[in-house]
């Protein structure tokens, strides 16, 4: 494919039209997630949202400001257990322990950044480990009333249960089995909505650019007049308070909270959902999560019988996994899961920028392919690999196996793009009406429409037949 | 002073070119260091001088033939081409601060496996006495203008056939500047080491030098004896401060 | 104060000192030279000793695991000399890590690194559990260690164990400092540290030498697993808190400076015993927690800690 499959001018209505398609899916996707999964599901992509959350605070430290910290496992600890106490002990709601959680979170932040005002680097790192290390043992001291609050080494439950109130009857998936996972859903989807918003403004304030300046250049930065020190330590306090946020949600999610859920491995975790994501960007933080969680939950299904050894993936074989994926995307996708999507992205649409006039600064007419297009074809690939992946994955996902278990999860995504196979066709042959194309596409065209529509269809039957099922 | 330890070697570019990423630096340079002689490339900031002798020692991605007397070294690994009789006297000069000067110049003979190794150093001590003193002392702790002698002491360390230098006389005081270039000057003489230097200075540089290249954005626009240059009005206007 | 009983504690805490100064030698050995933390070092360690514990044991299935450890030759190896093979296939293993793993990244970031180590770190803990199992085995002690087997000094006793280990570690670290000063590949060893491209320009190979970097830092952690191993037992996951130390260790003496490895791993390993005993609030499952404060504390004062060489960044 020498040119994308559709090529627009930015802010255009077809540009428009993309973006839209973008907002559906993700609106769909949200939708859908309530009503149509298992309600353990629900939970584990409730819990994958939750790692995203604390993926995207480590992200502010590790990808945005170019400091090594590896300890927000103890942040997220620190914010669980504030509000596991204040929830069970206090009687207070949730919503009220938000802000305690992040002044909380902040000020811990504050302290242990504080070395980062004179430590570099990997010292950083270290400081951080230490934290992450010493965390898991400091709920246990019986000093202060420590381990009261936090229960000590047997952990502390929450007996409330987080149920939609009256006035929230109607959010998808909150009435029946599913409701309390499906409430907590929404709740969670929320947070991280308003904590994306937020996150995505500081890093377009001035201190937001000072903190990507560092990172690119510290003395720079310096030169110019950032206060290395101040912003340095705001950046990880900030970082922090939102790693207790997400220690809260983890509260809201489990309803219980343990010393041993926020040792040194969680940390691994992050950091591991950090890079698969995409180091230094937003929605890597995301992806990063619900990666984590899935493929941790894919190898837990394999079983592979070798001679006199049988490979079970719920045994310590996930660990070794997720070190061969951490080390095979270190060297062939250092950017993570989004700089992939991106490069598809590129194969599929450009968008041409604008110049100051409005127009774009090179005429969308120009990068028709013209009478050579291999759009058709390349839609009619697209419109057949849809069901055919869907197909392998379906088989590979019961024949039950590892590797072509975690391949068929995203064989089955492929069927996605059928509405991208039906566009484009429809394009080539609104270009061979104006007499653009040789009747040669005709065939491909037709051929990607149709079967585009339908995968289009399979999708929204499938959705449709598992929520009827589900209710 | 023993005569002929050095080989008799000339250098030989042929279509030099040099990128870093995206950004070709070298666009096909072509020049010649006659054996046992001095050349000398003049060039402004940013005019690719430290990139070539980058490029002689395959420290960026290059294309094209680089020979050292008979030798095809184009595509020779950094550290095997030291092996070959090149030594590189690096912008910012290459000495370890954190070793001493007799590390340093033990370091400098890392190539070597005959046993002269100890009357080598003697040698350059007898030429740069200021060593011989400070020969315990870290070399970041060096002057700037001893650092730089002993950048070149250490080159010398490996018996090399040609001695690249770059911006010898960067950050140095005028007086030691010419103190350098004299020794350079007496070096070629006495041992016939082939050199080629690298300078902003044109004066001093053309002065012991035999043959000269003048490079811009990435190629030579003129080159000539060191006479001719010293009197092209071009290389006067630009170089000379005439 | 009971000076006798303080005595004892010194003496008990230095067994524990002289592991930490170990493996924090091999942290600072790979630190000065490739620039990196290396997060598998205590795992690659764990293997060693595991690769001692197969030696030791001859091919019985049932004890290594089976498969491959049926090529393993047959005889049982005497400790010291299943010691000794357990750190030269340490050696091999980190030489290999440098080539097949570091080396290609070339000079890639601190995350990413620091993620390949990580990886590392992961896989091989997994394997060893997968391999072995995650039970805890018995490890032959290398020294005695039944009771009297110790001196008697003011009324305390020390250990032969604990002498034994710190005669190993030290000689150890003089036959490296030796080489260091000493022979041409320790010369390049040190160049390559300061400046890589320098050291290139002097004819230098700077990968193979790196290569005998990572081989000498796993020796030091392979000795640091198989002369530990009888006391903690040996599991998967008996490095992982070892290191934690080993970090705070080398942190607290200076990254970059084997004297402070050594100082380091002594200040934590004491601080550990003694802390816990004279400070009330402190019980011993807090032990951590001193030796850490103590890390942080010295950064706050001297950011590269006690011996680590303050870099000046020109801009």
């Amino acid at each position: 494919m020498s040119t994308p499959l559709v090529v627009v001018a930015k802010d255009s209505a077809e540009h428009k039209k993309w973006k839209y398609a973008q907002w559906l899916y993700l609106a769909g996707f949200l939708l859908l997630t309530p009503l149509v999964l298992e309600p353990f599901e629900i939970g584990k992509m409730n819990r994958a949202l939750v790692l995203s959350v604390a993926i995207l605070a480590v992200n502010l430290v590790v990808g945005f400001n170019g400091m090594l910290a590896l300890g927000h496992s103890a942040f997220m600890g620190i914010g669980a257990f504030v509000t596991a106490s204040m929830v069970q002990d206090e009687n207070w709601d949730y919503w009220q322990v938000i802000p305690i959680v992040l002044i909380v979170g902040f000020i811990m932040g504050v302290i242990i950044g504080l070395p980062a005002l004179r430590v570099k680097g990997l010292y950083l790192a270290l400081v951080t480990i230490a934290q992450a290390a010493v965390f898991p043992t400091l709920v246990n001291i019986d000093e202060l009333g420590i381990a009261a609050r936090t229960g000590g080494p047997n952990g502390k439950g929450v007996s409330e249960e987080v149920i939609a109130p009256d006035f929230l009857q109607w959010l998808p998936g909150v009435t029946g089995a599913r409701g309390g996972s499906a409430y907590r859903y929404w709740i969670i989807v929320v947070m991280i909505g308003i904590t994306l918003m937020l996150v995505t403004n500081y890093l377009r304030s001035r201190p937001g650019r000072a903190v990507l300046a560092i990172r690119d250049n510290e003395a720079g930065a310096a030169v110019y007049g950032v206060n290395l020190p101040v912003v340095k330590t705001m950046n990880f306090a900030i970082s922090a308070s939102i790693g207790s946020l997400a220690g809260l949600m983890w509260c809201l999610d489990k309803g219980f909270v343990a010393g041993q859920d926020f040792t040194f491995l969680l940390a691994i975790d992050l950091i591991i959902g950090l890079v698969l994501g995409g180091v230094g960007t937003i929605q890597g933080s995301i992806v990063g999560g619900l990666f984590v969680v899935w493929v941790n939950d894919l190898t837990k299904r394999i079983s592979i019988p070798l001679g006199l050894y049988t490979l079970n993936g719920d045994g310590p074989l996930a660990k070794a996994i997720f070190g061969l994926i951490l080390i095979l995307f270190t060297f062939f996708a250092p950017g993570g899961i989004v700089s992939l999507a991106r490069m598809v992205q590129a194969k599929l649409i450009r968008v041409v920028p604008l110049a100051p006039s409005g127009e774009p600064i090179q005429p969308i007419e120009s990068f028709d392919p013209g009478m050579e297009s291999t759009r058709a074809d390349a839609a009619m690939k697209l419109s057949i690999a849809g069901p055919v992946c869907l197909a392998i994955g379906w088989l590979a996902m019961n024949i039950n196996s590892l590797i072509v278990g975690v391949f068929a999860f995203g064989f089955r995504m492929i069927i996605l793009f059928a509405p991208v196979a039906v566009l484009v066709a429809t394009n080539e042959l609104k270009a061979h009406a104006e007499g653009k194309r040789p009747d040669s596409i005709k065939g491909p065209a037709n051929t990607a429409r149709l079967l585009g529509l339908l995968g289009t269809a399979f999708v929204i039957v499938y959705a449709a037949q598992r929520f009827i099922l589900n209710y | 002073m023993v005569d002929d330890v050095f080989d008799e070697v000339g250098l030989k570019v042929e279509d030099l070119h040099a990128s870093y990423g995206a950004v070709e630096v070298l666009r096909g340079l072509n020049f010649e260091v006659a054996a046992k002689g001095v050349s000398v490339i003049l060039g402004a900031n940013g005019a690719g001088k430290t990139t070539t002798l980058r490029a002689i020692c395959n420290m960026c991605s290059t294309s094209g033939k680089v020979t050292l007397g008979e030798e095809d070294i184009t595509r020779t690994g950094t550290a095997e081409i030291v092996r070959r009789g090149v030594a590189h006297v690096p912008q910012g000069r290459g000495t370890f601060p954190e070793l001493s000067t007799m590390d340093n110049l033990m370091i400098g003979a890392y190539t070597r496996k005959d046993g002269e190794v100890r009357d080598d150093v003697e040698r350059w001590f007898e030429i740069f006495p200021r060593l011989a003193e400070r020969q315990d002392q870290l070399a970041g702790s060096l002057s700037g203008g001893e650092q730089q002698m002993l950048a070149v002491a250490r080159a010398l360390m490996c018996r090399p056939r040609l001695l690249l230098l770059d911006e010898p006389s960067l950050g140095l005081a005028p007086l030691i500047i010419e103190d350098l270039f004299e020794r350079f000057g007496t070096l070629n003489k006495e041992t016939g080491l082939t050199m080629l230097i690298v300078e902003q200075n044109a004066n001093l540089a053309l002065e012991m030098a035999d043959y000269g290249y003048v490079i811009e954005s990435g190629e030579i626009t003129l080159s000539g004896s060191a006479d001719q240059l010293r009197n092209d009005p071009a290389v006067q206007e630009a170089y000379l401060g005439a | 104060m009971d000076l006798v009983l303080l005595l004892q504690r010194i003496f008990d805490a230095l067994f524990n000192s002289a592991i930490y100064s170990s493996l924090a030698l091999a942290l600072v050995i790979i630190f000065r030279s490739t620039g990196l933390l290396n997060f598998a070092q205590g795992e690659m360690a764990t293997f060693t000793a595991y690769i001692a514990f197969v030696l030791l044991a001859g091919p019985q299935p049932r004890l290594t695991g089976g498969g491959l450890a049926g090529l393993i030759p047959g005889v049982p190896f005497s400790i010291p000399l299943a010691i000794f093979g357990a750190v030269l296939c340490g050696m091999a293993a980190g030489a290999m890590t440098e080539r097949a793993l570091i080396r290609p990244l070339g000079g890639a970031s601190d995350v990413a690194l620091v993620n390949i180590t990580i990886g590392l770190l992961l896989a091989t803990n997994s394997l060893m559990a997968q391999w072995w199992g995650t039970g805890p085995r018995f490890f032959p002690a290398i020294f005695p260690t039944g009771a009297g087997q110790h001196f008697t000094i003011l009324g305390a006793r020390l250990r032969y164990s604990t002498v034994g280990v710190w005669v190993i570690l030290l000689s150890a670290l003089i036959l490296l400092v030796l080489l260091l000063r000493h022979t041409k590949t320790g010369l390049a060893f040190r160049a390559v540290s300061i400046s890589p491209s320098n050291a290139e320009l002097v004819g230098v190979r700077v990968g193979p030498t790196l290569m005998y970097g990572w081989a000498m830092a796993s020796g030091f952690g392979a000795l640091a697993a198989c002369l530990s191993a009888n006391s903690v037992l040996l599991e998967p996951n008996m490095m992982l808190r070892v290191l934690v130390y080993a970090f705070a260790a080398a942190t607290l003496g200076g990254l970059d400076s084997p004297k402070g490895a050594l100082l380091g791993g002594l200040i934590i390993g004491l601080s550990q015993t003694l802390i816990p005993a004279y400070v009330p609030f402190i019980g011993f499952e807090l032990s951590v927690l001193p030796a850490l404060v103590a890390m942080v504390v010295i950064l706050l004062i001297r950011p590269a800690g006690l011996f680590g060489t303050q870099r000046i960044e020109r801009i």
